[in-house]
Protein backbone atom coordinates (compact mmCIF):
# COMPACT_ATOMS: atom_id res chain seq x y z
CA UNK A 1 0.00 0.00 0.00
CA UNK A 2 2.75 2.39 0.54
CA UNK A 3 4.87 1.68 -2.41
CA UNK A 4 2.56 3.93 -4.90
CA UNK A 5 2.80 6.91 -2.23
CA UNK A 6 6.37 6.86 -1.78
CA UNK A 7 6.86 6.93 -5.57
CA UNK A 8 4.82 9.97 -6.18
CA UNK A 9 6.43 11.49 -3.58
CA UNK A 10 9.84 10.62 -5.05
CA UNK A 11 8.12 12.25 -8.15
CA UNK A 12 7.86 15.70 -6.56
CA UNK A 13 10.81 15.79 -4.96
CA UNK A 14 12.51 15.43 -7.80
CA UNK A 15 10.64 17.85 -10.04
CA UNK A 16 11.06 20.21 -7.27
CA UNK A 17 14.60 19.97 -7.57
CA UNK A 18 14.73 20.38 -11.23
CA UNK A 19 12.34 23.47 -10.38
CA UNK A 20 15.42 24.50 -8.21
CA UNK A 21 18.04 24.25 -10.50
CA UNK A 22 16.10 26.28 -13.52
CA UNK A 23 17.01 30.40 -13.03
CA UNK A 24 13.70 31.89 -12.01
CA UNK A 25 12.69 34.57 -14.21
CA UNK A 26 14.61 37.43 -12.25
CA UNK A 27 17.85 35.81 -12.55
CA UNK A 28 17.35 34.88 -15.72
CA UNK A 29 17.10 39.08 -17.11
CA UNK A 30 19.92 39.81 -14.47
CA UNK A 31 22.52 37.45 -16.52
CA UNK A 32 21.98 41.06 -19.00
CA UNK A 33 24.77 43.50 -19.33
CA UNK A 34 23.39 45.60 -16.48
CA UNK A 35 23.83 48.81 -18.31
CA UNK A 36 21.31 47.37 -21.06
CA UNK A 37 18.85 47.01 -18.15
CA UNK A 38 19.61 50.26 -16.74
CA UNK A 39 18.30 51.48 -20.29
CA UNK A 40 14.79 49.84 -20.44
CA UNK A 41 12.96 52.46 -18.09
CA UNK A 42 14.40 55.38 -20.07
CA UNK A 43 13.34 54.10 -23.35
CA UNK A 44 10.13 52.44 -22.15
CA UNK A 45 9.61 56.61 -21.23
CA UNK A 46 10.35 57.95 -23.99
CA UNK A 47 8.74 55.57 -25.95
CA UNK A 48 5.23 56.59 -23.99
CA UNK A 49 6.06 60.10 -24.25
CA UNK A 50 6.66 60.05 -28.04
CA UNK A 51 3.01 57.96 -28.36
CA UNK A 52 0.77 60.17 -25.94
CA UNK A 53 2.66 63.48 -28.08
CA UNK A 54 1.88 62.11 -31.57
CA UNK A 55 -1.40 60.51 -31.03
CA UNK A 56 -3.35 63.71 -29.58
CA UNK A 57 -3.36 62.44 -25.97
CA UNK A 58 -1.75 64.99 -24.76
CA UNK A 59 -2.06 68.37 -26.14
CA UNK A 60 1.20 70.08 -27.70
CA UNK A 61 1.41 72.77 -25.59
CA UNK A 62 1.42 70.86 -22.64
CA UNK A 63 4.17 68.32 -23.46
CA UNK A 64 6.42 68.58 -26.84
CA UNK A 65 7.08 65.52 -28.65
CA UNK A 66 10.45 64.01 -28.19
CA UNK A 67 11.40 65.16 -31.28
CA UNK A 68 10.85 68.73 -30.61
CA UNK A 69 12.84 68.88 -27.57
CA UNK A 70 16.14 67.26 -29.71
CA UNK A 71 15.46 69.94 -32.05
CA UNK A 72 15.53 72.49 -29.23
CA UNK A 73 18.44 70.99 -28.05
CA UNK A 74 20.17 71.17 -31.64
CA UNK A 75 18.98 74.93 -32.23
CA UNK A 76 20.06 76.08 -29.20
CA UNK A 77 23.91 73.88 -30.03
CA UNK A 78 24.01 75.63 -33.21
CA UNK A 79 23.67 79.22 -31.70
CA UNK A 80 26.70 78.27 -29.25
CA UNK A 81 23.90 78.78 -26.37
CA UNK A 82 23.75 75.36 -25.09
CA UNK A 83 27.65 75.18 -24.42
CA UNK A 84 27.50 78.62 -23.08
CA UNK A 85 25.04 77.48 -20.42
CA UNK A 86 26.15 74.28 -19.69
CA UNK A 87 29.54 75.34 -18.97
CA UNK A 88 29.09 78.25 -16.99
CA UNK A 89 26.80 75.85 -14.80
CA UNK A 90 29.66 73.15 -14.92
CA UNK A 91 32.09 75.64 -13.50
CA UNK A 92 29.90 76.96 -10.69
CA UNK A 93 29.04 73.73 -9.59
CA UNK A 94 32.57 72.67 -9.66
CA UNK A 95 34.40 75.65 -7.95
CA UNK A 96 31.78 75.78 -5.37
CA UNK A 97 31.93 72.09 -4.56
CA UNK A 98 35.61 72.15 -4.32
CA UNK A 99 35.67 75.07 -2.09
CA UNK A 100 32.52 74.38 -0.32
CA UNK A 101 33.65 70.22 0.36
CA UNK A 102 37.21 71.58 1.23
CA UNK A 103 35.92 73.77 4.25
CA UNK A 104 34.12 70.84 5.19
CA UNK A 105 36.42 68.38 5.70
CA UNK A 106 38.56 71.06 7.15
CA UNK A 107 35.60 71.71 9.95
CA UNK A 108 34.49 68.26 10.05
CA UNK A 109 38.03 66.62 10.32
CA UNK A 110 38.53 69.94 13.68
CA UNK A 111 34.68 69.25 14.98
CA UNK A 112 35.66 65.37 14.65
CA UNK A 113 38.90 65.04 16.54
CA UNK A 114 38.68 67.80 18.81
CA UNK A 115 36.49 67.93 22.13
CA UNK A 116 36.79 71.30 22.21
CA UNK A 117 35.99 72.26 18.19
CA UNK A 118 33.34 69.89 19.14
CA UNK A 119 31.77 71.87 22.26
CA UNK A 120 32.67 75.79 20.75
CA UNK A 121 31.24 74.88 16.74
CA UNK A 122 28.46 72.09 16.56
CA UNK A 123 25.76 74.30 17.60
CA UNK A 124 26.67 77.02 15.52
CA UNK A 125 27.49 75.25 12.48
CA UNK A 126 24.02 72.78 13.05
CA UNK A 127 21.99 76.09 13.11
CA UNK A 128 23.66 77.39 10.36
CA UNK A 129 22.80 74.05 8.52
CA UNK A 130 19.35 74.55 9.53
CA UNK A 131 18.73 77.74 7.37
CA UNK A 132 16.45 76.42 3.90
CA UNK A 133 18.74 77.16 1.47
CA UNK A 134 16.89 79.85 -0.75
CA UNK A 135 16.92 82.43 2.77
CA UNK A 136 20.54 82.79 1.85
CA UNK A 137 19.98 84.12 -1.48
CA UNK A 138 18.29 87.86 -1.03
CA UNK A 139 21.52 88.32 1.29
CA UNK A 140 24.10 87.04 -0.79
CA UNK A 141 22.67 89.35 -4.00
CA UNK A 142 22.45 92.27 -2.01
CA UNK A 143 26.34 91.74 -0.50
CA UNK A 144 27.27 90.48 -3.36
CA UNK A 145 25.28 91.79 -6.53
CA UNK A 146 24.58 89.62 -9.15
CA UNK A 147 27.56 88.12 -10.26
CA UNK A 148 29.61 85.31 -10.10
CA UNK A 149 30.40 85.56 -6.50
CA UNK A 150 27.18 85.21 -5.06
CA UNK A 151 26.24 82.36 -6.55
CA UNK A 152 29.48 79.81 -6.48
CA UNK A 153 29.16 81.13 -1.87
CA UNK A 154 25.24 79.75 -2.29
CA UNK A 155 27.15 76.10 -3.72
CA UNK A 156 29.89 76.74 -1.55
CA UNK A 157 27.26 76.79 1.42
CA UNK A 158 25.15 73.90 -0.27
CA UNK A 159 28.36 71.44 -0.28
CA UNK A 160 30.09 72.40 3.21
CA UNK A 161 27.47 70.52 5.10
CA UNK A 162 27.28 66.95 4.22
CA UNK A 163 31.07 67.20 3.68
CA UNK A 164 31.44 68.72 7.06
CA UNK A 165 28.75 66.20 8.47
CA UNK A 166 29.91 63.05 7.07
CA UNK A 167 33.31 63.55 7.94
CA UNK A 168 33.07 64.67 11.34
CA UNK A 169 30.53 61.95 12.61
CA UNK A 170 33.30 59.54 10.61
CA UNK A 171 35.84 60.89 12.82
CA UNK A 172 34.31 60.59 15.97
CA UNK A 173 33.15 56.70 15.05
CA UNK A 174 36.89 55.75 13.87
CA UNK A 175 37.27 52.07 15.94
CA UNK A 176 38.20 53.07 19.27
CA UNK A 177 40.71 49.57 19.84
CA UNK A 178 42.28 50.70 16.93
CA UNK A 179 42.98 53.99 18.06
CA UNK A 180 44.07 52.82 21.90
CA UNK A 181 46.25 50.06 20.14
CA UNK A 182 47.95 52.52 17.55
CA UNK A 183 48.83 55.19 20.85
CA UNK A 184 50.11 51.83 23.07
CA UNK A 185 53.01 52.05 20.48
CA UNK A 186 53.83 55.66 20.75
CA UNK A 187 51.54 57.19 17.88
CA UNK A 188 49.81 60.59 19.19
CA UNK A 189 48.90 63.82 17.67
CA UNK A 190 49.64 63.88 13.98
CA UNK A 191 51.12 60.96 13.25
CA UNK A 192 47.52 59.42 14.91
CA UNK A 193 45.79 60.81 12.56
CA UNK A 194 47.66 60.31 9.85
CA UNK A 195 48.24 56.32 10.42
CA UNK A 196 45.11 55.51 11.62
CA UNK A 197 42.35 58.27 11.82
CA UNK A 198 42.42 59.47 8.64
CA UNK A 199 42.82 55.80 6.77
CA UNK A 200 39.78 55.41 8.43
CA UNK A 201 37.80 57.72 7.49
CA UNK A 202 38.64 57.69 3.53
CA UNK A 203 35.48 55.71 2.73
CA UNK A 204 33.53 58.51 4.58
CA UNK A 205 34.73 61.10 2.56
CA UNK A 206 33.77 60.10 -0.54
CA UNK A 207 30.38 59.11 0.28
CA UNK A 208 30.24 62.78 2.01
CA UNK A 209 31.82 64.04 -1.46
CA UNK A 210 29.00 62.57 -3.34
CA UNK A 211 26.53 64.15 -1.39
CA UNK A 212 27.96 67.43 -1.28
CA UNK A 213 28.31 67.44 -5.08
CA UNK A 214 24.33 66.61 -5.29
CA UNK A 215 23.90 69.37 -3.11
CA UNK A 216 25.80 71.58 -5.03
CA UNK A 217 23.68 71.01 -8.71
CA UNK A 218 20.59 71.47 -6.29
CA UNK A 219 22.08 74.97 -5.04
CA UNK A 220 22.80 75.79 -8.36
CA UNK A 221 19.35 75.98 -9.78
CA UNK A 222 18.80 77.54 -6.74
CA UNK A 223 21.39 80.66 -7.41
CA UNK A 224 20.62 80.42 -11.13
CA UNK A 225 16.49 80.61 -10.91
CA UNK A 226 16.94 83.70 -9.09
CA UNK A 227 19.24 85.89 -10.82
CA UNK A 228 21.40 85.11 -13.64
CA UNK A 229 21.49 85.78 -17.70
CA UNK A 230 23.58 82.30 -18.80
CA UNK A 231 23.05 79.21 -17.00
CA UNK A 232 21.25 76.38 -16.90
CA UNK A 233 18.69 77.58 -13.96
CA UNK A 234 18.74 80.84 -16.45
CA UNK A 235 17.58 78.75 -19.16
CA UNK A 236 15.06 77.01 -17.29
CA UNK A 237 13.22 80.45 -15.74
CA UNK A 238 13.79 81.68 -19.47
CA UNK A 239 12.36 79.01 -21.04
CA UNK A 240 9.18 79.37 -18.79
CA UNK A 241 9.30 83.24 -19.17
CA UNK A 242 8.84 82.27 -23.04
CA UNK A 243 6.52 79.78 -23.06
CA UNK A 244 9.59 77.28 -24.38
CA UNK A 245 8.56 74.05 -22.58
CA UNK A 246 10.69 71.76 -25.54
CA UNK A 247 13.63 74.28 -23.60
CA UNK A 248 12.47 73.48 -20.11
CA UNK A 249 12.51 69.83 -20.76
CA UNK A 250 15.42 69.87 -22.28
CA UNK A 251 17.58 71.80 -19.42
CA UNK A 252 15.66 69.39 -16.69
CA UNK A 253 16.89 66.33 -18.88
CA UNK A 254 20.56 67.71 -19.02
CA UNK A 255 20.21 68.41 -15.35
CA UNK A 256 19.50 64.97 -14.87
CA UNK A 257 22.61 63.75 -17.44
CA UNK A 258 25.39 66.41 -15.64
CA UNK A 259 24.18 65.38 -12.05
CA UNK A 260 24.60 61.65 -13.15
CA UNK A 261 27.65 62.02 -15.14
CA UNK A 262 29.48 63.80 -12.41
CA UNK A 263 28.30 61.52 -9.40
CA UNK A 264 29.03 58.43 -11.58
CA UNK A 265 33.00 59.41 -11.64
CA UNK A 266 32.39 60.14 -7.67
CA UNK A 267 31.32 56.83 -7.44
CA UNK A 268 34.32 55.07 -9.31
CA UNK A 269 36.36 56.74 -6.50
CA UNK A 270 34.53 55.85 -3.61
CA UNK A 271 34.40 52.26 -4.48
CA UNK A 272 38.04 52.43 -4.94
CA UNK A 273 38.73 53.96 -1.91
CA UNK A 274 36.66 51.37 -0.29
CA UNK A 275 38.38 48.46 -1.82
CA UNK A 276 41.62 50.09 -1.02
CA UNK A 277 40.69 51.15 2.62
CA UNK A 278 38.80 48.91 4.07
CA UNK B 1 66.33 30.10 28.95
CA UNK B 2 66.15 33.28 28.00
CA UNK B 3 69.39 33.33 26.23
CA UNK B 4 68.74 29.97 24.58
CA UNK B 5 68.04 31.70 20.61
CA UNK B 6 66.71 29.38 18.08
CA UNK B 7 68.63 31.40 15.64
CA UNK B 8 70.89 34.38 15.85
CA UNK B 9 69.36 37.87 15.90
CA UNK B 10 71.11 41.01 14.78
CA UNK B 11 70.69 42.50 17.99
CA UNK B 12 73.42 44.90 16.94
CA UNK B 13 71.63 46.47 14.08
CA UNK B 14 68.33 47.17 15.94
CA UNK B 15 69.98 49.47 18.18
CA UNK B 16 67.39 51.99 19.13
CA UNK B 17 65.13 49.93 20.66
CA UNK B 18 65.26 48.04 24.25
CA UNK B 19 66.92 44.86 23.21
CA UNK B 20 67.26 43.09 26.73
CA UNK B 21 64.26 42.14 28.90
CA UNK B 22 63.81 44.35 31.65
CA UNK B 23 62.15 43.52 35.46
CA UNK B 24 58.60 45.30 36.19
CA UNK B 25 58.04 47.11 39.82
CA UNK B 26 55.04 47.58 41.37
CA UNK B 27 54.62 49.93 44.70
CA UNK B 28 51.94 49.97 46.27
CA UNK B 29 49.80 50.35 43.08
CA UNK B 30 45.85 51.05 43.66
CA UNK B 31 43.35 52.33 41.42
CA UNK B 32 40.32 54.06 41.92
CA UNK B 33 37.66 54.74 39.29
CA UNK B 34 35.48 57.67 39.92
CA UNK B 35 32.10 57.96 38.64
CA UNK B 36 29.03 60.56 39.19
CA UNK B 37 27.25 58.14 41.71
CA UNK B 38 30.42 56.24 43.34
CA UNK B 39 33.80 55.66 43.81
CA UNK B 40 35.11 52.44 43.05
CA UNK B 41 38.39 50.91 44.22
CA UNK B 42 39.34 47.69 41.84
CA UNK B 43 42.74 47.37 43.10
CA UNK B 44 44.90 48.37 46.09
CA UNK B 45 48.29 47.64 47.65
CA UNK B 46 49.88 45.68 44.81
CA UNK B 47 53.60 45.44 45.55
CA UNK B 48 55.44 42.84 42.99
CA UNK B 49 58.86 42.42 41.72
CA UNK B 50 58.95 40.65 38.54
CA UNK B 51 62.83 39.93 37.41
CA UNK B 52 63.83 40.68 34.06
CA UNK B 53 63.12 37.72 31.42
CA UNK B 54 60.31 36.08 33.44
CA UNK B 55 57.03 34.93 31.81
CA UNK B 56 54.60 35.58 34.51
CA UNK B 57 51.13 34.86 34.13
CA UNK B 58 48.06 36.89 35.91
CA UNK B 59 45.13 34.96 37.14
CA UNK B 60 42.05 35.91 38.80
CA UNK B 61 37.98 36.09 38.22
CA UNK B 62 36.04 38.62 35.96
CA UNK B 63 36.50 42.53 36.71
CA UNK B 64 39.44 41.98 39.46
CA UNK B 65 41.63 44.35 37.82
CA UNK B 66 44.25 42.05 35.72
CA UNK B 67 43.73 44.34 32.64
CA UNK B 68 44.02 47.65 34.50
CA UNK B 69 46.99 46.36 36.17
CA UNK B 70 48.47 45.28 32.66
CA UNK B 71 47.55 48.98 31.21
CA UNK B 72 49.64 50.53 33.86
CA UNK B 73 52.61 49.20 32.78
CA UNK B 74 51.88 50.44 29.14
CA UNK B 75 50.80 53.85 30.59
CA UNK B 76 47.53 53.39 28.70
CA UNK B 77 46.14 53.69 32.25
CA UNK B 78 47.83 55.57 35.64
CA UNK B 79 47.44 54.26 39.09
CA UNK B 80 45.75 56.82 41.26
CA UNK B 81 48.17 55.54 43.86
CA UNK B 82 51.55 54.14 44.12
CA UNK B 83 54.00 53.72 41.30
CA UNK B 84 54.86 51.46 38.46
CA UNK B 85 58.58 51.13 37.09
CA UNK B 86 59.97 48.78 34.10
CA UNK B 87 63.62 48.56 35.00
CA UNK B 88 64.77 51.65 36.50
CA UNK B 89 62.20 54.19 35.08
CA UNK B 90 58.64 55.22 35.96
CA UNK B 91 55.73 54.56 34.07
CA UNK B 92 54.31 58.13 33.55
CA UNK B 93 53.20 58.52 29.95
CA UNK B 94 52.34 56.15 27.00
CA UNK B 95 55.57 53.67 27.56
CA UNK B 96 57.52 52.39 24.94
CA UNK B 97 59.79 50.01 26.65
CA UNK B 98 56.37 48.12 26.44
CA UNK B 99 54.23 46.67 23.67
CA UNK B 100 50.67 45.50 23.89
CA UNK B 101 49.41 42.35 22.49
CA UNK B 102 45.21 42.85 22.93
CA UNK B 103 42.64 40.04 23.66
CA UNK B 104 41.85 41.00 19.58
CA UNK B 105 44.00 41.73 17.17
CA UNK B 106 43.05 45.30 16.36
CA UNK B 107 44.53 45.82 12.96
CA UNK B 108 44.60 48.01 10.48
CA UNK B 109 42.37 46.94 7.61
CA UNK B 110 44.12 49.33 5.04
CA UNK B 111 47.27 47.65 5.41
CA UNK B 112 48.73 44.12 4.58
CA UNK B 113 50.40 42.16 6.85
CA UNK B 114 53.75 43.29 6.90
CA UNK B 115 52.99 46.86 7.24
CA UNK B 116 50.70 46.22 10.03
CA UNK B 117 54.00 44.63 11.89
CA UNK B 118 56.22 46.91 10.60
CA UNK B 119 53.52 49.86 12.61
CA UNK B 120 55.10 48.02 15.94
CA UNK B 121 58.97 48.64 14.87
CA UNK B 122 60.58 51.17 17.24
CA UNK B 123 60.73 54.97 16.33
CA UNK B 124 64.38 55.14 14.62
CA UNK B 125 64.83 52.06 13.43
CA UNK B 126 66.86 51.97 10.13
CA UNK B 127 64.51 50.87 7.14
CA UNK B 128 67.13 47.98 6.21
CA UNK B 129 67.23 46.85 10.02
CA UNK B 130 63.28 46.87 9.96
CA UNK B 131 63.02 44.61 6.97
CA UNK B 132 65.45 42.52 8.59
CA UNK B 133 62.92 41.94 11.35
CA UNK B 134 60.55 41.52 9.76
CA UNK B 135 61.59 38.91 7.75
CA UNK B 136 62.33 37.44 10.69
CA UNK B 137 59.31 38.25 12.30
CA UNK B 138 57.37 36.74 9.73
CA UNK B 139 59.27 33.65 9.75
CA UNK B 140 58.90 32.57 13.36
CA UNK B 141 55.19 33.14 13.24
CA UNK B 142 54.54 31.23 9.91
CA UNK B 143 53.77 34.21 8.01
CA UNK B 144 55.87 34.42 5.66
CA UNK B 145 53.17 33.18 2.70
CA UNK B 146 50.67 35.64 4.10
CA UNK B 147 53.16 38.90 4.42
CA UNK B 148 51.40 40.64 1.49
CA UNK B 149 47.72 39.60 2.17
CA UNK B 150 44.95 42.20 4.01
CA UNK B 151 43.96 41.48 7.17
CA UNK B 152 40.04 40.29 6.13
CA UNK B 153 42.22 37.57 4.28
CA UNK B 154 43.70 35.89 6.80
CA UNK B 155 42.15 33.65 9.61
CA UNK B 156 41.44 34.96 13.39
CA UNK B 157 44.79 32.39 14.57
CA UNK B 158 46.59 34.21 12.04
CA UNK B 159 45.62 38.13 12.84
CA UNK B 160 46.37 37.09 16.52
CA UNK B 161 49.97 35.80 15.70
CA UNK B 162 50.36 39.04 13.36
CA UNK B 163 49.66 40.76 16.18
CA UNK B 164 51.71 39.31 18.37
CA UNK B 165 54.71 39.85 15.94
CA UNK B 166 53.43 43.51 15.78
CA UNK B 167 54.49 43.78 19.04
CA UNK B 168 58.07 42.04 19.08
CA UNK B 169 58.94 44.33 16.19
CA UNK B 170 59.54 46.87 18.72
CA UNK B 171 61.74 44.62 20.44
CA UNK B 172 59.97 45.29 24.35
CA UNK B 173 61.33 45.26 27.41
CA UNK B 174 58.00 43.92 28.52
CA UNK B 175 55.94 42.12 26.51
CA UNK B 176 52.09 42.66 27.59
CA UNK B 177 49.47 39.96 26.62
CA UNK B 178 46.26 40.68 27.66
CA UNK B 179 44.27 37.30 26.64
CA UNK B 180 45.88 37.30 23.85
CA UNK B 181 44.37 33.97 22.63
CA UNK B 182 40.94 34.24 24.78
CA UNK B 183 38.94 34.68 21.74
CA UNK B 184 40.85 31.84 19.24
CA UNK B 185 38.94 27.99 19.29
CA UNK B 186 40.48 25.41 21.19
CA UNK B 187 43.49 24.13 18.66
CA UNK B 188 44.86 27.56 17.99
CA UNK B 189 44.99 28.52 21.38
CA UNK B 190 47.56 25.23 21.92
CA UNK B 191 49.33 26.06 18.80
CA UNK B 192 50.02 29.92 19.79
CA UNK B 193 50.89 28.76 23.60
CA UNK B 194 53.65 26.63 22.12
CA UNK B 195 54.79 29.82 19.52
CA UNK B 196 54.88 32.08 22.54
CA UNK B 197 57.56 30.01 24.40
CA UNK B 198 59.48 29.49 21.09
CA UNK B 199 59.42 33.37 20.88
CA UNK B 200 60.37 33.99 24.16
CA UNK B 201 63.36 31.30 23.89
CA UNK B 202 63.90 33.91 20.60
CA UNK B 203 63.49 36.72 22.44
CA UNK B 204 64.93 37.95 25.75
CA UNK B 205 61.87 39.81 27.20
CA UNK B 206 60.15 40.14 30.14
CA UNK B 207 56.26 38.37 29.46
CA UNK B 208 53.35 39.87 31.39
CA UNK B 209 50.41 37.85 30.43
CA UNK B 210 46.57 38.28 31.72
CA UNK B 211 44.64 34.90 31.22
CA UNK B 212 41.14 32.99 32.55
CA UNK B 213 43.12 29.97 31.95
CA UNK B 214 44.53 28.05 34.79
CA UNK B 215 45.69 25.23 32.79
CA UNK B 216 47.40 28.38 30.20
CA UNK B 217 48.97 29.90 32.53
CA UNK B 218 50.65 26.74 34.45
CA UNK B 219 51.88 25.38 30.98
CA UNK B 220 53.44 28.75 29.64
CA UNK B 221 54.28 30.23 32.77
CA UNK B 222 57.32 30.40 35.46
CA UNK B 223 54.98 32.52 37.81
CA UNK B 224 51.59 32.59 38.51
CA UNK B 225 49.86 35.34 40.37
CA UNK B 226 46.61 35.76 41.50
CA UNK B 227 44.62 38.64 41.79
CA UNK B 228 41.61 38.69 44.16
CA UNK B 229 39.56 39.76 47.33
CA UNK B 230 40.90 39.20 50.54
CA UNK B 231 37.75 38.37 53.30
CA UNK B 232 35.36 40.94 53.48
CA UNK B 233 37.45 43.57 51.04
CA UNK B 234 35.62 45.49 47.95
CA UNK B 235 39.09 46.18 45.75
CA UNK B 236 41.38 42.94 44.80
CA UNK B 237 44.97 42.88 45.55
CA UNK B 238 47.60 40.00 45.27
CA UNK B 239 46.22 37.05 46.96
CA UNK B 240 48.30 34.24 45.58
CA UNK B 241 52.02 34.19 43.99
CA UNK B 242 53.46 30.85 42.91
CA UNK B 243 56.49 29.83 41.32
CA UNK B 244 56.68 27.52 38.70
CA UNK B 245 60.41 25.52 38.28
CA UNK B 246 59.10 22.91 36.40
CA UNK B 247 61.24 22.64 32.59
CA UNK B 248 59.06 22.95 29.36
CA UNK B 249 57.13 21.36 28.10
CA UNK B 250 55.09 20.73 31.18
CA UNK B 251 53.15 17.42 31.41
CA UNK B 252 49.46 18.70 32.78
CA UNK B 253 49.24 14.95 34.50
CA UNK B 254 52.37 15.88 36.61
CA UNK B 255 51.16 15.42 40.41
CA UNK B 256 52.33 18.84 41.29
CA UNK B 257 50.77 20.40 38.10
CA UNK B 258 47.30 18.80 39.28
CA UNK B 259 47.85 19.60 43.00
CA UNK B 260 48.81 23.36 41.66
CA UNK B 261 45.64 23.08 39.41
CA UNK B 262 43.59 22.72 42.31
CA UNK B 263 44.84 24.79 44.80
CA UNK B 264 44.37 27.77 41.78
CA UNK B 265 41.34 27.18 40.80
CA UNK B 266 40.13 26.74 44.07
CA UNK B 267 41.34 30.65 44.82
CA UNK B 268 39.45 31.75 41.83
CA UNK B 269 36.20 30.28 43.54
CA UNK B 270 35.53 26.74 41.33
CA UNK B 271 34.84 23.70 43.03
CA UNK B 272 37.36 21.24 41.66
CA UNK B 273 35.66 18.10 42.27
CA UNK B 274 34.03 18.47 38.91
CA UNK B 275 36.44 19.71 37.31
Amino acid sequence: MSTPTQISQAADGSSAAADRHKPGFAARILQAPKWLLSLILPVVIVAVWQYVTVSGIVAPWSLPTPGAVLAAAGELFQDGDLSKHVGISTQRVLLGFAIGSLLGLLFGALVGLSKLADALLSLSIGALRAVPSLAWVPLLVLWMKMGEDSKVTLIIIGAFFPAFTTVSLALRHVDAQLVEAARSFGFKGLNLLRTVQLPAVVPSIFSGLRLALAQAWLFLVAAELLGASMGLGFLLTDSQNNGRLDRLILTIILLAIFGKITDALLSVAERWAIRRWT
Amino acid sequence: MIMATAFALPQTEVATSASSALSVDFHNVSRTFTTKKEQRTVLADVNLHIEAGQVVAILGASGCGKSTLLRSVSGLDHPTGGAVFTGTREVNDINELCAVAFQEPRLLPWRSVRENIALGLAPGTSKPAGIELINQLLELTGLTHAADLRPREISGGMAQRVSLARALARRPGVLLLDEPFGALDALTRLKMQDLLLSIHASFPTTVLMVTHDVDEALTLADRVIVLGRANGQQSATVIEDLRLSAAHPRSHSDALFVTNRAHLLGLLGVDTANH
